[in-house]
């Protein structure tokens, strides 16, 4: 019986997960966008909802209707209006960014605006009379419980049944394939993503208002958990499936709900595996299920007509080899900044400073990973909590000196990038990032909370490190030195290796896995080793750090750091190490000047102002650092030499057109809406491949020697056009009138011409979602040759 | 193990993505220094067929057998390193980098030059040689005047140039050319056969041609394979399969 009634509290935790889950899945199916930014907008409702009910006293139905009916949809439409709307197209790289940046600046703007970072205790529940307990043979059920299985269910079902049998549902899944496509087949691609965001909006909203009580607290860092289970829930679904999600929702609920009752409560087992599951879960099925490695990022199939895409930095100068003189100079630079720096700075800015140094070099294992070689890791604290522990383990139980502890974290935590990079070396893109996620999750709640590792909350002592009565650094202005000389020499390696021969494969790696495995690169191996690179950086920096501070403890490694450092660093440069460099000091100074500043809630506004940020990159993904560097430097006019960027082929007067365009009374006005040459027989040409007319093409002898289907003509001022619903459901008209006359006015000009098919026409499959004219509707030339692609396939069929 | 005059066996290949068979029991047999043609309508599998030899995809049945040797079970880089070579129908470049770093990066992957330390001691200079090398190449596919553009500036028939002289680079013994003139206008697609002749000539390098232009299958290739629907149609010498009633059927959609 108790059983019962537990199995029913899990179902009902379930069918949270399975929710956000479904929003999850509705993003990424209609947008190609995975949204951790959800996590974010369940925050929000929830807030909201709270504000509303607790603050202003407001009839818990009105709340609700306002928090999850009406902001959370219109939120979702404001992030897809304003951000993610530019992100089509772009990069998955990009996507992830910006909804990193949502999931961070939301909350943080939540909170600093009205909000506040005190925990909201005993969050209402959202049904009114659902704290009423039911019996039902002997069971005793929340009603809190019933309400939220049945509200999942319904959200769920009605999500599944829009997707699998309305127009709309299906019209969403065909803006996923190609929203170009879609549109050229005379759909609103937006207004599909409107939608698709709206409900998205809605479903997190609801996830977000009902899961509260569950937690008994509104509170963010349970909304980042939430996120974790919710796309565990939606990999059992492959991000697709909406009743698999529901599936790997409930099976998470009620496995967790289960496991917290029959587990020894005093176990650390129980204390780690119950709220962790979701992320051994995520990263189990990512690594163990073969069906993930092969998965690739979502795919425009009119990419093909595409430029390539952009990439993620400015292009590399091409004299990286002969900068034989900038070791020497770049070492004066150093020495003098520092000797300044350490003479001038007060002894409470040395150690700001010191800091922003410090994480100047946990900075620089981002370059290496992210930028070189294009992996976003979103465990990147873990690695520099294993260096930092391992070190503060050592020098307390071992009495090991500091020194040689910064070494071995280092080597401990290349160790475990070497030993997160193997199982992970097979996945791509958007889902490695996912398993870094969970793994940075599973060290934050499990591992780092454990005695032998993080030592209790209050943490660890860590002495600065001294040796041999030469090597003294306790005092802070040698630790400072230090610090500035390790910060020098990861930099150094970092940029050697990024020009040499190494970056040069990391690089390859990034740009095309498959290009480089086909000159004989091993992908797998290479992404093993730019993770044991970046996380023995990584460990030096958390060493660093912690040895500055005089105790190292969990909370400085945690997740929070995972998540936020990635955005800053991308934003700024990932590829840049004068980036890195700033990324240190924005991070540690920017707190400083705003609490000077009198700013309230001064840590948040700061998380608000990085994850801004974020956005920036869709419109600039070069980086600011490189940017400001590059600008600066073309406004001083020195790379006009460069003719690649300045354009630099003189102008010189074209030869005058030769036009031998046909006169007026000699063209044929098809549905008065484009005109062609006469000379030419109009090829059915394709609707998407509408290149302007070469010089070549234009001349009377091209056109008179081609045959039809390879001279492809552009439509000349057609009006965009959507289809009338009745082209939507009635069957197949015969040939539109002004269609008819124009056949027989061009068979009045040439005898010979006819349409290449003529029952391909007006095939009933065909002429759904397209305007009946032969210039769209690709049905082959004579010859049936190559080109005979038919016109938008990704329409709904 | 017995000898075989073959360089690559494909042997009863048969690949499926769920339900739909993308091959059915296709096998293709290329001989050191040979040139041989593939040519179908597009969906006919042609670049799964690329895939599976290359490894890429995994095929359901059938062995591939390279130089003798059976690499079905081998990993992609691994095939690479044996000497084969491919060139894609969707680019795979590597955006960002310059076409001499291209170059670069191919041949490095398979003289297996330059590791972290070096890189540390000498910036990972290419030397004299490599140098000599990557120049020879790019002016080999007449990109030699773009040799320091990054790729992203390139037109795609460029970066398909550079995808063939980046394969060129690992010194393959067979190429698998996968529509290499798509892009290409006439002169630069005559050009394309004259530097695939020169290989051949020059290093008796084997290749395996996907493409759509027929001039192209006719000036470069000796033997000719024909898929339909995914499976093998046809295979003879280049120009009596090209005239072939069926043939010209299936692959014109013309009934002759």
């Amino acid at each position: 019986m108790e059983f019962v009634a537990l199995l029913v509290a899990g179902v009902a935790l379930g069918c949270v997960y399975a929710l956000m889950a479904s929003g999850v899945v509705l993003t990424y199916k209609t947008s190609a966008v995975f949204n951790l930014g959800l996590g974010a907008q369940a925050y929000a409702a929830a807030a909201i909802f709270y504000t509303l009910t607790v603050d202003m006293h407001f009839p818990i139905l009105v709340a609700l209707v306002i928090s999850v009916f009406l902001l959370s949809p219109l939120l979702g439409l404001a992030l897809y209006w304003g951000l993610f709307r530019y992100t089509q197209g772009a990069p998955e790289t990009v996507k992830l960014v910006v909804s990193l940046g949502v999931l961070l600046v939301l909350p943080a703007l939540i909170q600093a605006v009205w909000f506040g970072t005190n925990l909201k205790g005993n969050p209402p529940v959202a049904v009114p009379g659902a704290d009423r307990v039911f019996e039902l043979a002997g069971i005793r059920i929340g009603g809190d419980s019933l309400t939220t299985i049945f509200a999942a269910v319904v959200v769920v079902v009605a999500l599944a049944g829009l997707f699998k049998f309305t127009v709309l549902g299906l019209r969403m899944r065909a803006v996923v394939e190609s929203p170009r496509m879609v549109q050229l087949a005379g759909i609103n691609a937006d207004g599909i993503a409107s939608v698709s965001w709206m409900l998205s909006g809605f479903v997190a909203g609801l996830a977000g208002v009902m899961l509260a009580p569950l937690f008994g607290s509104v509170d963010v860092s349970k909304y980042t958990l939430l996120l974790v289970a919710a796309i565990a829930a939606a990999v059992v679904g492959r991000l697709s499936s909406l009743p698999w999600t529901l599936v790997g929702g409930l099976a998470l609920g009620v496995t967790q709900v289960v496991l917290a009752r029959y587990l020894p409560a005093d176990s650390v087992l129980a204390e780690g595996l119950r709220p962790s599951l979701p992320f051994i879960l995520l990263f189990g099925l990512l690594v163990f299920v073969p069906k993930y490695r092969t998965i690739g990022g979502v795919t425009d199939p009119l990419s093909g007509v595409d430029p390539p895409p952009k990439a993620l930095r400015s292009p590399v100068s091409t004299d990286t080899h002969s900068k034989r003189n900038t070791f020497g100079q770049a070492l004066l630079i150093t020495c003098g900044l520092v000797a300044f720096f350490s003479l001038a700075l007060s002894d409470v800015w040395l150690l700001r400073m010191t800091t922003a140094v410090v994480m100047a070099v946990i900075f620089l294992s981002y370059t290496v990973l992210t930028g070189i070689a294009g992996q976003i890791s979103l465990g990147q604290a873990a690695f520099a909590g294993a260096g930092a522990f391992t070190a503060a383990q050592l020098a307390n139980h071992f009495d090991f000196p500091v020194f040689w502890g910064m070494l071995a974290g280092a080597a401990v935590a290349s160790a475990v990038g070497i030993l997160l990079a193997l199982p992970l070396r097979q996945l791509r893109g958007i889902y490695l990032t996912l398993a870094t996620l969970a793994f940075g999750l599973m060290v934050d709640q499990i591992i780092f909370p454990l005695e032998n590792v993080g030592g209790s909350p209050a943490g660890l002592e860590v002495p600065r490190p001294y040796q041999y009565n030469i090597f003294d650094f306790s005092d802070d202005r040698a630790f400072f030195i230090l610090c500035c000389g390790v910060l020098f020499w990861v930099a150094w390696y970092v940029w050697r290796m990024r020009d040499g021969a190494t970056g040069q494969v990391l690089d390859a790696i990034r740009g095309s896995e498959t290009g480089a495995a086909s000159v004989g690169i091993d992908p797998g191996r290479t992404k093993v080793k730019a993770f044991a690179v970046s996380a023995a950086i990584a460990g030096i920096g958390g060493a660093l750090l912690v040895s500055l501070q005089g105790r190292a403890t969990p909370a400085e490694f945690s997740i929070a750091e995972s998540l936020l450092w990635p955005v800053l660093i991308i934003v700024l440069g990932a590829r840049s190490i004068p980036a890195a460099i700033f990324a240190g000091a924005f991070l540690t100074l920017l707190p400083e000047l705003l609490r000077m500043l009198d700013v309230p809630q001064p840590l948040a506004w700061v998380t608000v102002i990085f994850g801004l940020g974020a956005f920036i990159f869709i419109k600039n993904q070069e980086g600011l650092v490189d940017w400001l560097l590059r600008v600066t430097r073309q406004t001083a006019g020195r790379t006009a030499r460069d003719p690649a960027t300045a354009g630099g082929v003189p102008a010189v007067a074209p030869p005058p057109v030769i036009d031998l365009t046909p006169q007026p009374d000699t063209n044929v006005q098809i549905g008065a809406q484009a005109a062609f040459p006469t000379a030419s027989p109009v090829g059915p040409s394709v609707g998407v491949a509408h290149a302007p007319p070469t010089a070549s093409e234009r001349t009377a002898s091209h056109v008179a020697a081609e045959p039809a289907a390879t001279v492809r003509r552009r439509r000349t001022r057609y009006r965009p056009w959507s289809p009338p619903r009745r082209y939507l459901q009635a069957p197949a008209k015969p040939t539109p009138p002004q269609l008819q006359t124009s056949i027989e006015a061009l068979r009045r000009r040439d005898p010979t011409w006819q349409p290449a098919n003529p029952s391909s026409w007006m095939r009933p499959s065909d002429d759904m979602n397209r305007p009946q004219h032969p210039s769209t509707n690709g049905g082959g030339s004579s010859d049936g040759a190559p080109g005979n692609r038919r016109g938008p396939e990704a329409g709904p069929n | 193990m017995e000898t075989t005059p073959w360089l690559l066996e494909a042997q009863h290949i048969q690949v499926q993505f769920g339900g739909i068979i993308a091959l059915q029991d296709v096998s293709l047999e290329v001989g050191p220094g040979e040139a041989v043609g593939l040519i179908g309508p597009n969906g006919a599998g042609k670049t799964t067929f690329f895939n599976s030899i290359t490894g890429i995809i995994a095929p359901l049945r059938g062995r591939v057998r390279f130089m003798g040797a059976d690499i079905t079970e081998l990993d992609v880089h691994t095939r690479a390193r044996l000497g084969i070579g491919r060139t894609f129908q969707r680019m795979e470049l590597f955006s960002g980098m310059t076409v001499r770093e291209h170059l670069l990066v191919a041949l490095r992957a398979h003289t297996g030059v330059g590791s972290m330390w070096s890189d540390l001691l000498t910036g990972g200079r290419p030397s004299d040689v490599e140098r000599s090398l990557v120049e020879d190449t790019a002016k080999l596919v007449a990109l030699d005047d773009r040799i320091d553009s990054v790729v992203d500036t390139l037109s795609l028939g460029h970066g398909r140039l550079l995808e063939l002289a980046r394969a060129l680079m690992t010194n393959p013994r067979l190429l698998l050319l996968d529509e290499p003139s798509s892009g290409l206008d006439h002169v630069e697609s005559s050009e394309l056969a004259e530097v695939l002749h020169a290989v051949r000539r020059v290093r008796s390098t084997a290749y395996l041609l996907v493409e759509h232009d027929l001039r192209l299958i006719r000036e470069a290739t000796e033997r000719l394979y024909v898929m339909e629907q995914g499976y093998l149609l046809a295979k003879g010498p280049t120009e009596a399969v090209l005239s072939h009633p069926r043939v010209r059927e299936a692959y014109t959609g013309v009934t002759a």
